[in-house]
């Protein structure tokens, strides 16, 4: 099995079949396209997308549906063709596609998950696209409310 | 802020050389065409979001603020 280190979790070894590849990389990172999911039981629900080529860069990702349960894809025609999903409709979260915010937590302030463009991975084959949903109405900075209050 | 009304086919001009010019109405979207110069990056401005808030998130990471975020996240909702 192949290993790798990474940014929180020392040197793991990782299932090849398990990576997800985004072949267009993300905005601000357009060099990243292959991504390993980390969960922990310590940290459910997070799920951490650590970059494959970057040891240091590993993005922090909530499930959409634990920050909102009643979130909804808007995914652009584009983005559809890039996942290789039916571009006729949007894919279903969960039996389709993985779709993931990525959270912003920096000291001292609500932590956030950007809910306009999440990281949607087709389950068949793995493959993802970071969905900038222009037409959604849902914000980049989507505050966590859950872990905000008291 | 300056706010300009343009019909369709009319253009604006940003400096000596950007050009947005209004290529069509729709009922709830404009089109535009714009001409400006290639070093001048032209981004929609979610993209520019996305990609201001993915270094934020890959920079700012406090390990305890995540711990805490993971335990509160599991205690309302489970």
């Amino acid at each position: 099995m192949p290993q790798f280190a990474t940014k929180h979790f020392g040197a793991i070894e990782y299932q090849p079949e398990s990576v997800f590849e985004f072949p267009a990389g993300l905005p601000g990172f357009e060099q990243e396209t292959r991504f390993l999911p980390i969960e922990q039981p310590l940290n459910h629900p997070i799920v951490f997308l650590q970059s494959l080529n970057r040891p240091e860069l590993c993005f922090i990702t909530l499930p959409a549906l634990a920050v909102d349960p009643g979130y909804r894809l808007a995914i652009a025609a584009e983005d559809l063709q890039a996942l290789g999903v039916a571009e006729d409709r949007q894919p279903e979260i969960g039996p389709e596609v993985l779709c993931l915010a990525i959270v912003s937590v920096a000291e001292n302030r609500t932590p956030t998950a950007n809910l306009l463009a999440p990281m949607v991975v087709n389950l068949k084959t793995r493959r993802g696209v970071q969905a900038i949903q222009t037409d959604s109405g849902y914000s980049h900075q989507h505050p966590l409310m859950g872990a905000a209050g008291e | 802020m300056l706010v300009i009304r343009r019909r369709c086919g009319e253009s604006i001009l940003i400096g000596e050389e950007i050009e947005i010019q209004i290529a069509e109405i729709g009922p709830t979207r404009v089109k535009l065409a714009i001409l400006a110069p290639k070093e001048v990056p032209v981004l929609r401005k979610e993209v520019h979001l996305t990609r201001e808030q993915n270094l934020a998130a890959a920079r700012e990471v406090s390990l305890e603020g995540l711990l805490e975020l993971a335990s509160r996240l599991r205690s309302p909702h489970s």
